[in-house]
């Protein structure tokens, strides 16, 4: 029995060998002299539990009065303060000791914490125990989280995986960058284990070694499912059994992460006490039987803080941390490593608070934006149905003409909107094409599972990402026509390279000729309002009316100018309005079961002829210098 | 964690219950003045069906504890026992200092529930929310944790999250009475805390002050307090016959007696100014500058109107504000809400007061927007200046609901009223 163990553990110690070799990172050198000591940073945290934001006031003590706590924590600040620690010596490493994921605020567990791991990431985290709550939704779904990919939910993707498009992360899902360790956890089918048994990284030339792994009650205090296939060994046992194989490495400098802690006596809390040197606990036992080669212990679990030295095997004290919890303490470790003997010589750790206060050490403004995106998109509304449709209404041209479903329908949407004195009095109005995003409204049922043809906020907000507001302007009727003109490439101070057709509301039609001259190509454009039809451009292309105004909405990206609509800043008594969202949201409000769903072509308005008309039969939808394919 | 010596646990458990039982004692005779009496713990657990639920943290609590010397596991009862008296007397900096201690010298359940609610009586929603999140997570075995944090997540507007985490739980546990307790409350719509939901460790509701109220007190609906602190709108139809009868009281459980100071018929509301003041969120309360757009994101919150005047937490909902209706212009609120007497604020994305719900009036199909000019027209200087307004296609400022709801917890009013 002892000797399979053995075995087995070789086994697992090979195969951890080999996957972080592929895995290890030398550190930049420092231009060290030979022989003389050199320090490396070690910056250590625990039980982070995917908690991207503050989780409020925290102090070195318990004694210090809560109203002169500062807030601490949040992604955004501990990168920025890991990323302060480092650029104090560029030999560094940055190392965690488990529970990383479970147990997480919403922000993070309802993406499956995809988005702990997307900000350890960035964080800067390399090596990291597994803790008990690494297992909580099983030892498949931590190497997903591992690996990187989709989660799945009955075989296809889940709708809260793979966010990155609107948190911008990488999709697929990244996976850690940083390396799960996990020792003592032994998958049953293969004998090794479940993940890389420690990890090196070479400072100076000096390889540290780094085991990682969790509390060997972890079975009792996970569900049964999440470990299931999986045996945890005795903590001190397994480092031990390792130390040999690292020796025969060349390695003398280690450092344990273990997911195992204890709790100082007292009710102080000094982060950086040792009250009652952890008499008793799991961790202060884990220490006693450790070999004398391990020279620092990371540890976690009981979401204390503690800074101790403790006695090993040997009665040497060794050192042996522990940083709170929920990314509210660093420990910044500055060990000296004597390249002669490859040994730790020295630790000098130090508990830090990871506070928000310090104008020296401002956030990560990238994963402050990580963090932004996902609280985005933890929004309540996401999934809410707000109207249906009966049809796709994609946002490609679908015709030579170029008419666009989904234009029409926020065309429409932008002129109920504005169609109110109050609100503008407008009598039409006109979308880009360029702000009707891919891929329009889907009938289908999203991944969202709303249902066929009912779309929801998130799908809209897709389609209208932008975020802009309405503006109703008084334009004539040559404005109109002229504005109308601007859509072909090089035509009125339009780029030379691009055909822009804008969609316009239901009760407005027009017909363009592209094989006719720049400024010649409009005719036949009328405006109907009820059972009336009005003619603003005849069929030979002349302006009737020319002075008439009329109210006309469109969004402000287009009343200043944008896509080349140059015309449009000659619109006078400009009032603002909704955003394009509001007014597309309160519109289908007015298509939400059960009401009729919005059907395309069913507005009176609409009948007769589409609302763009081409001369000619080309299917072909121009887009940039050729206007006329 | 490993298992524990069972002396320590018989030892501690009964300990701890002690604490909970005689906490619970005198939190009820402070928060239920309504009623007045104490509630019994609850059944709850799989493996102990007829254990109350406090003592199954206690057993959480002490299989954590391992080696924990019995002294100190006492010392941690004791500074449980001290904070949960100084919440019942709402006074959380204490409160929350002894639950700090206490989990200093274990990470266990039963602390981490007190220390969220601690959060909650504080008004710190959003960080009640997030340890909440952790604390049932990390303790599946304590239905406490998980029913707390559903129900937390629910009043925010979570109520598809809030529904998750108790069908995880139903799995783990499909007959825990607490668990189907709180299903019943959140299905409802209207959840209220009341009878074995108010028992420790859980209790889902603040410690609320209750002097002063009659038995015959009761939960009206809502109102909402202006910036100053010292005057709230409320809606006329919730006005008590007797004008010395009419209470206040926020969702920190902090109450004042009210009178009336101006009716706005035209409004359906009428301003009433508080005996003592009452807190405004930390960062004030912002009226919007202008009414908000029809489709634009919403966020309504208002209290539950129940028979008893027992504190409670308000309720958010989110949604799509209406449009105009009918000859006279009025808004439609939009967002759906069930059939209740309304008086709350709603807020736009961004946070600021867009105005008030109001139920439907006479040949209306929905409930009505008091809208923020509405209130300016009738109220003028009462109000505070509008902050600046965004230039067109400018971003538009957001406030996550969470943080909508932490103001709110002292925006929004309990209407008490007695006949």
């Amino acid at each position: 029995m002892k000797k399979n163990l053995v075995a087995g553990a070789v086994l697992a110690l090979l195969a951890g060998t080999v996957l972080v070799a592929c895995g290890s990172d030398d550190a930049p050198a420092l231009p060290a002299l030979p022989g003389v000591p050199f320090k490396v940073k070690m910056i250590g945290f625990n039980d982070y539990h995917g908690t991207l934001e503050s989780p409020g006031t925290f102090a070195e003590t318990s004694a210090v009065p809560a109203a002169s706590r500062p807030a601490v924590g949040g992604a955004d600040f501990m990168a920025a303060h890991v990323a302060n620690l480092k650029k104090q010596n560029p030999l560094n490493v940055v190392v965690g000791a488990g529970d990383s994921i479970g147990a997480s605020p919403l922000i993070s567990s309802l993406f499956f914490d995809e988005p702990a791991v997307e900000t350890l990431n960035r964080i800067g985290l390399e090596f990291n125990a597994v803790g008990n709550h690494e297992f909580d939704k099983g030892s498949a779904e931590l190497l997903r989280l591992q690996k990187g990919g989709c989660k799945l939910t009955a075989g296809v993707q889940d709708p809260n995986s793979c966010k990155g498009a609107s948190t911008g992360t990488p999709v697929p899902f990244e996976g850690a960058k940083f390396q799960w360790l996990s020792a003592n956890v032994i998958a049953t089918a293969t004998g090794k284990p479940l993940l890389p048994a420690y990890g090196i990284k070479t400072f100076n030339g000096v390889k540290v070694a780094f085991i990682g792994m969790t509390l060997k009650a972890t079975p009792t205090i996970v569900t049964p499912s999440g470990v299931a296939g999986l045996e945890f060994k005795d903590e001190a046992q397994t480092v031990n059994a390792l130390v040999p194989e690292l020796r025969a490495q060349g390695i003398e400098s280690i450092v344990v992460l273990v997911h195992e802690g204890g709790s100082q006596t007292g009710t102080l809390g000094d982060i950086n006490g040792c009250e009652g040197k952890l008499a008793g606990s799991a961790i202060a036992n884990i220490v006693k039987q450790l070999d004398n080669a391990v020279d620092l212990v990371v540890s976690g679990h009981t979401h204390a803080a503690y800074n101790c030295m403790l006695p090993n095997m040997a009665g040497r004290d060794i050192s042996v941390t522990s940083a709170s919890s929920f990314g509210r303490v660093l420990t910044d470790i500055d060990v000296t490593i004597d390249p002669a003997t490859r040994d730790i010589t020295q630790v000098a750790a130090t508990n830090r608070l990871v506070v928000r206060n310090d104008p020296a050490i401002p956030l990560d403004a990238v994963v402050a934006k990580i963090v932004a995106g996902y609280k985005a998109l933890v929004s309540p509304l996401a999934n809410s149905i707000i109207g249906a449709i009966s049809t796709d209404l994609p946002s490609s041209r679908t015709d030579g003409a170029c008419n666009m479903p989904a234009g029409d329908l926020i065309a429409d949407s932008q002129l109920a909107a504005t169609q109110p004195a109050s609100f503008g009095g407008a009598v039409m109005a006109f979308m880009n094409g360029g702000g009707v995003r891919s891929p329009g409204f889907t009938f289908a049922s999203s991944a969202a599972a709303e249902g066929n043809g009912n779309v929801t906020y998130g799908e809209a907000f897709t389609v209208q990402p932008f975020g802009n507001s309405l503006v109703t302007l008084s334009l004539t009727t040559q404005n109109v026509k002229d504005f109308l003109e601007e859509q072909f490439a090089g035509c009125l101070g339009q780029s030379a390279t691009a055909t822009r057709f804008v969609l316009p509301s239901a009760g407005f039609k027009y017909t363009w000729d592209g094989a006719k001259a720049c400024g010649a190509r409009i005719s036949n454009v009328t405006l109907r309002a009820g059972s009336s039809t009005e003619t603003l451009v005849d069929a030979a292309g002349v302006v009737q009316s020319p002075a008439k105004s009329y109210r006309v909405t469109v969004n402000n990206f287009m009343a200043d100018g944008g896509d080349g609509y140059s015309t449009l800043v000659k619109g006078t008594n400009r009032m603002g309005g909704a955003q394009d969202i509001d007014a597309l949201t309160a519109y289908l409000a007015g298509f939400k079961a059960p009401k009729a769903p919005y059907t395309l072509g069913s507005n009176m308005l609409d009948a007769a002829a589409p609302r763009i008309n081409r001369v000619g039969t080309s299917a072909t939808c121009p887009s940039g210098v050729n206007v006329n394919p | 964690m490993p298992p524990a010596g069972q002396p320590a646990f018989r030892r501690i458990s009964c300990s701890w219950l002690a604490a909970v039982l005689l906490a619970g004692a005198a939190a009820g005779a402070l928060a239920n003045g309504a009623d007045g009496h104490l509630h019994k713990s609850e059944h709850g657990g799989n493996s102990h069906p007829a254990m109350p639920e406090s003592a199954l943290a206690g057993e959480q609590a002490v299989r954590d504890a391992r080696a924990t010397p019995p002294a100190r596991l006492q010392e941690r009862a004791a500074l449980l026992q001290t904070g949960e008296a100084a919440l019942a007397r709402r006074d959380t900096v204490p409160a929350l200092n002894a639950f700090d201690r206490a989990s200093l010298i274990l990470h266990a359940a039963d602390t981490e529930i007190a220390l969220v609610r601690g959060y909650m009586q504080a008004g710190d929603y959003r960080r009640a929310l997030s340890f909440g999140a952790h604390t049932a997570g990390a303790h599946l075995d304590v239905a406490g944790g998980s029913l707390l944090y559903a129900w937390l997540l629910h009043l925010g507007g979570q109520t598809a999250v809030a529904q998750k985490v108790l069908a995880d739980m139903g799995a783990r546990s499909p007959d825990n009475p607490l668990m189907l307790a709180v299903q019943q409350q959140l299905r409802s719509g209207a959840p209220l805390a009341a009878g074995r939901l108010l028992a420790l460790p859980m209790r889902l509701a603040p410690y609320a002050e209750a002097t002063g109220l009659p038995k015959t007190a009761r939960t009206a609906g809502s109102a909402v307090l202006l910036p100053d602190g010292n005057r709230a709108l409320v809606p006329l139809r919730l006005l008590p016959r007797s004008p010395a009868t009419l209470w206040l009281r926020n969702g920190l459980g902090q109450l004042a007696r009210a009178r009336i100071e101006q009716r706005l018929p035209a409004l359906d509301l009428a301003l009433v100014r508080l005996e003592r003041p009452l807190p405004v969120a930390d960062e004030g309360l912002a009226l919007a500058a202008s009414d908000a757009f029809a489709g634009s994101v919403g966020f309504a919150v208002e209290f539950v109107s129940s028979a008893r005047a027992a504190g409670a937490w308000p309720v958010l909902r989110s949604g799509f504000l209406g449009g105009l209706q009918g000859t006279r212009g009025e808004r439609l609120l939009g967002i759906d809400m069930p059939a209740g007497p309304r008086g709350g604020p709603v807020f736009d994305a961004a946070g600021q007061l867009i105005g008030l719900a109001l139920p439907a009036g006479a040949r209306q199909t929905g409930d009505r927007l008091v809208s923020v000019s509405q209130l300016r027209q009738a109220l003028g200087a009462v109000l505070p200046a509008a902050r600046p307004v965004a230039a067109p296609g400018s971003p538009r400022p957001h406030s996550a609901a969470d943080k909508i709801y932490e103001a709110s917890l002292r925006t929004t009013l309990q209407v008490i009223t007695a006949p």
